[in-house]
C-alpha cells in the first residue's frame, strides 16, 4: 500500500507541474468570472439601468438600428434586463449598443477588461479552437489530480482538521493545499467535468454520431442544441415585440433574458426568446417565432430529453449563474480555494527540493505577477490605452522577468505582492476619479482595497518571516 | 427561508459533530461521526426544499465545503515563522533522453489516454437504455472522468511499455462494444 501512495503522489507531481501555470490562470479568472455581470457593470458605469423595459421600445429601437445592412450579421440579439445585470442591450455579433430607460440608443458597451478576463479564462488568449480544448484538457487532468491527490496521502483524512500555519514553509504550504482541496473535492470534481465540457462536446457529438448516426453532424448537433424552423417569408420589420408579448401567455411563470434573431435579414430569418425557468440549472427555455412574431414551437431544454436538459445545464452549474448572489459568493469562495490549490501544490514541489534555483523565482513570478498585471491592464483599458490583452501580458511578462532578476523568491514574492497591493489601489482611485460613484463601484472599488489590504498583510507577514533568524 | 436556515444548521452540526469527535479515540465515535456525516447528508433534503433539487444539490454540495474550511479555521496552529536556508543552484536541464522519456509520458497520459477514453465511451454509452442525446450526454460527462482515471492509472503504473499494451486492450475492448452495438 505504501508504495501505491508513493506511485501516487509522484503522478500527482507530474500532473500537477504539467497544467499548473495553465490551472492557475484558468482558477484566477475564473473565480474573477463568477462576478462577471458585477465587472461588467463596475467596467462601463454609466449606463442606464431598469429592471424591465416594454417590448414595444425594443422592438422599434431594434428594427431602427438594424435597418442599417451595414450593422447586421447572420445573428443579431436583444439581451433583456435581469437582477444580475439590469441593463437592455442590442447587439450583433461584432457590436454592442445599451438602450436607454426610454428606449432610445444608448451607449455603445465597452467591456475589454472584462471580455480579456473572459478570453483568458476560455482560451488562455490562444486561437480559440486550439484554446478552449486545452483548457478544457485541464479540466479533464483536473479530474487525475483529485484522483491521486486522495490516493496520495495516507494521512489525508485522518488530518482534515489540521491546519498549521507559519513555522515550516513545506507543512504550511502542505496543509493549506489538503485542506482546501480535500473539503472542497467534491465541487472541484463537478467545475472539472463541467468546465471539460466546452472543449470537447461538438468534437464529442461529431464523433458519435460518425459512430452510430447517419454522418450528418448537423443534424447531430441540431437534436442536442435544438434545430432550426425552415422559413420563407417576405422579408420586413421583425416583430420582437409579437414574441416577448406571447411570452406570458406561452410560459407565464419564465423570465425572457434574450431575443435571438437567426439568419437575420434573409427569408429564413426567425426569432427566438430564451426564457429561464425557475429552480432549474438549464440555461434557458427557446421559444422559436417568425419574423412577424407568430409562435413556431419550444425546443424543449425545461421538459425533453434527459440528455438535452444535461448538456443545456453545464454552463449554469460551472459558473454559478443561478440562485443570485449568494451563489456567486459560494462558487467564488470555492474558485479562489482552487486557485490557491494551484499556487500551493508548486510551493509544495519546490519548497521539498534542498535547493532553490530560477524555478523558484519563475513560479512566485508566475503566481503574483498576475493579479497585478491584471490591474494595471484595468486601469490601462478605462484610460483608453493599449488593447486589454497587450497590456495583460506585457505586464505579466514583465513582472515574470523582474521576478527571475531579483534570483529570490522570497523577495520577488513579497515585491510582487506590494505591486499588486499599490495596483489594487490604484485601480479603485482611478476608477473613483474617472467615473460617478454608485452602489455597485463603492461595493467593487471597496471591495478592490479590502483585498489589496489582505495582500498588504500577507507581505507583512512574509517581510516578518524573512526576517526571522532561521530555526 | 425556513427551509434555507435549516439546511445552513443541519449542516453546521454534521460538521460540527464530525469535527469534535475527528482524530478522537474509537470508542463512541464512530456512531457520532455517522450521524454527523447523515446530518450533512439530510442538509440535501432542506437545500432541495428550499431551492429545488437542482439548485439544492449544488448547495448540498458547496456549504459544506466552506463549513468544514470554518471548522478546520477552529483547529489551526499558529507557529514562529522560519525559512529554510537553501543552497542556490543552477537549474538541472534534463538530458535528452530524459527528455524523451518524459514526452513519451506526455504523449501517452495527453494523447493516448484521450483517444482511449473516446474510444471506451463510445463503445459503452451506446449500451445504456436511453436515447442518441441522453448517450451524447453520457459521453461528455464521462469523457473527463475516464481520461482523468486513465492518467492516474497510467502515471501510477510507470511502466510506458504495460500502460501502452493496457491502453491498447481497453481500445480494443471499447472498438468490440461498438461494432456489437
Amino acid at each position: 500500500m505504501a508504495e501505491v501512495f508513493k506511485r501516487s503522489l509522484e503522478a500527482h507531481r507530474w500532473l500537477g507541474l504539467l497544467i499548473s501555470a495553465a490551472m492557475y490562470l484558468i482558477c484566477l479568472s475564473g473565480t474573477l468570472l463568477v462576478f462577471q455581470e458585477e465587472l461588467t457593470r463596475w467596467e462601463q458605469p454609466n449606463v442606464t439601468e431598469m429592471s424591465t423595459l416594454s417590448a414595444k421600445e425594443i422592438s422599434g429601437s431594434f428594427n431602427t438600428l438594424f435597418s442599417d445592412p451595414a450593422l447586421q450579421t447572420p445573428h443579431l440579439y436583444v439581451v433583456l434586463p435581469t437582477d444580475a445585470m439590469p441593463r437592455t442591450r442590442l447587439a450583433s455579433e461584432t457590436d454592442s449598443w445599451y438602450l436607454n430607460a426610454d428606449g432610445s440608443l444608448g451607449a455603445q458597451e465597452q467591456n475589454a477588461w472584462t471580455q480579456m478576463l473572459t478570453d483568458l479564462h476560455y482560451y488562455l488568449h490562444l486561437p480559440h479552437t486550439f484554446g478552449i480544448m486545452l483548457v478544457s484538457a485541464c479540466g479533464a487532468l483536473l479530474v487525475g489530480l483529485i484522483i491521486s491527490g486522495f490516493m496520495s496521502h495516507p494521512k489525508i483524512l485522518r488530518d482534515a482538521f489540521k491546519l498549521r500555519v507559519g513555522g515550516n514553509r513545506q507543512l504550511a504550504q502542505t496543509d493549506i493545499h489538503n485542506r482546501l482541496s480535500v473539503w472542497a473535492a467534491p465541487f472541484h470534481l463537478m467545475i472539472a467535468i463541467t468546465g471539460a465540457y466546452f472543449g470537447f462536446a461538438l468534437l464529442l457529438i461529431t464523433v458519435y454520431d460518425r459512430t452510430y448516426g447517419a454522418n450528418d453532424p448537423t443534424a447531430a448537433i441540431d437534436s442536442v442544441f435544438g434545430a432550426e424552423p425552415t422559413l420563407e417569408q417576405p422579408q420586413g420589420a421583425l416583430r420582437i415585440d409579437r414574441a416577448l408579448t406571447q411570452m406570458t401567455e406561452l410560459a407565464p411563470d419564465q423570465t425572457p433574458i434574450m431575443v435571438i434573431v437567426h439568419d437575420a435579414g434573409t427569408p429564413q430569418q426567425f426569432i427566438e426568446v430564451l426564457a429561464t425557468v425557475e429552480q432549474r440549472l438549464i440555461y434557458s427555455e427557446n421559444y422559436q417565432f417568425d419574423a412577424d412574431g407568430n409562435y413556431l414551437s419550444k425546443q424543449g431544454f425545461s421538459d425533453g430529453d434527459p440528455g438535452k436538459q444535461i448538456i443545456y445545464s453545464m454552463y449554469r452549474v460551472h459558473f454559478g449563474r443561478f440562485g443570485g448572489f449568494p451563489v456567486k459568493l459560494l462558487y467564488g469562495l470555492l474558485g479562489l480555494a482552487l486557485t490557491i490549490v494551484s499556487a500551493t501544490g508548486v510551493n509544495i514541489w519546490l519548497a521539498k527540493r534542498r535547493h532553490r534555483n530560477a524555478l523558484d523565482d519563475l513560479w512566485a513570478g508566475i503566481v503574483w505577477a498576475c493579479p497585478p498585471a491584471l490591474a494595471l491592464a484595468a486601469v490601462l483599458t478605462m484610460l483608453g490605452v493599449g488593447a486589454a490583452v497587450i497590456s495583460f501580458w506585457v505586464a505579466y511578462c514583465v513582472g515574470i522577468a523582474a521576478a527571475l532578476w531579483t534570483r529570490h523568491p522570497e523577495t520577488a514574492r513579497r515585491s510582487l505582492q506590494w505591486l499588486t497591493v499599490m495596483s489594487l489601489g490604484g485601480l479603485a482611485i482611478t476608477h473613483s476619479v474617472i467615473f460617478d460613484l454608485s452602489r455597485l463601484t463603492l461595493i467593487v472599488n471597496g471591495t478592490l482595497l479590502a483585498g489589496a489590504i489582505i495582500i498588504a498583510v500577507l507581505a507583512m507577514g512574509a517581510t516578518r518571516a524573512s526576517v526571522e533568524p532561521s530555526q | 427561508m425556513i427551509f434555507g436556515t435549516a439546511a445552513v444548521l443541519v449542516t453546521a452540526a454534521g460538521v460540527a459533530l464530525i469535527r469534535l469527535l475527528w482524530g478522537r479515540q474509537p470508542s463512541g465515535k464512530a456512531l457520532g461521526l455517522v450521524v454527523g456525516w447523515c446530518l450533512v447528508v439530510a442538509s440535501g433534503f432542506f437545500w432541495a426544499e428550499q431551492t429545488g433539487v437542482e439548485y439544492g444539490a449544488v448547495f448540498a454540495l458547496s456549504v459544506v465545503s466552506v463549513l468544514a474550511w470554518l471548522a478546520v479555521l477552529t483547529n489551526t496552529r499558529y507557529r514562529q515563522p522560519h525559512t529554510r536556508s537553501r543552497a542556490r543552484t543552477p537549474i538541472a536541464w534534463p538530458t535528452p533522453g530524459q527528455s524523451l522519456q518524459q514526452l513519451m509520458w506526455f504523449v501517452i497520459v495527453v494523447g493516448l489516454c484521450f483517444a482511449v477514453s473516446i474510444t471506451v465511451l463510445l463503445g459503452t454509452v451506446h449500451w445504456l437504455p436511453a436515447t442518441a442525446v441522453t448517450h451524447m450526454a453520457a459521453l461528455m460527462i464521462g469523457l473527463p472522468v475516464v481520461w482523468g482515471c486513465l492518467a492516474y492509472a497510467v502515471l501510477v503504473s510507470r511502466r510506458l511499455g504495460r500502460s501502452v499494451l493496457a491502453l491498447a486492450g481497453l481500445s480494443a475492448v471499447g472498438v468490440v462494444l461498438m461494432a456489437l452495438g
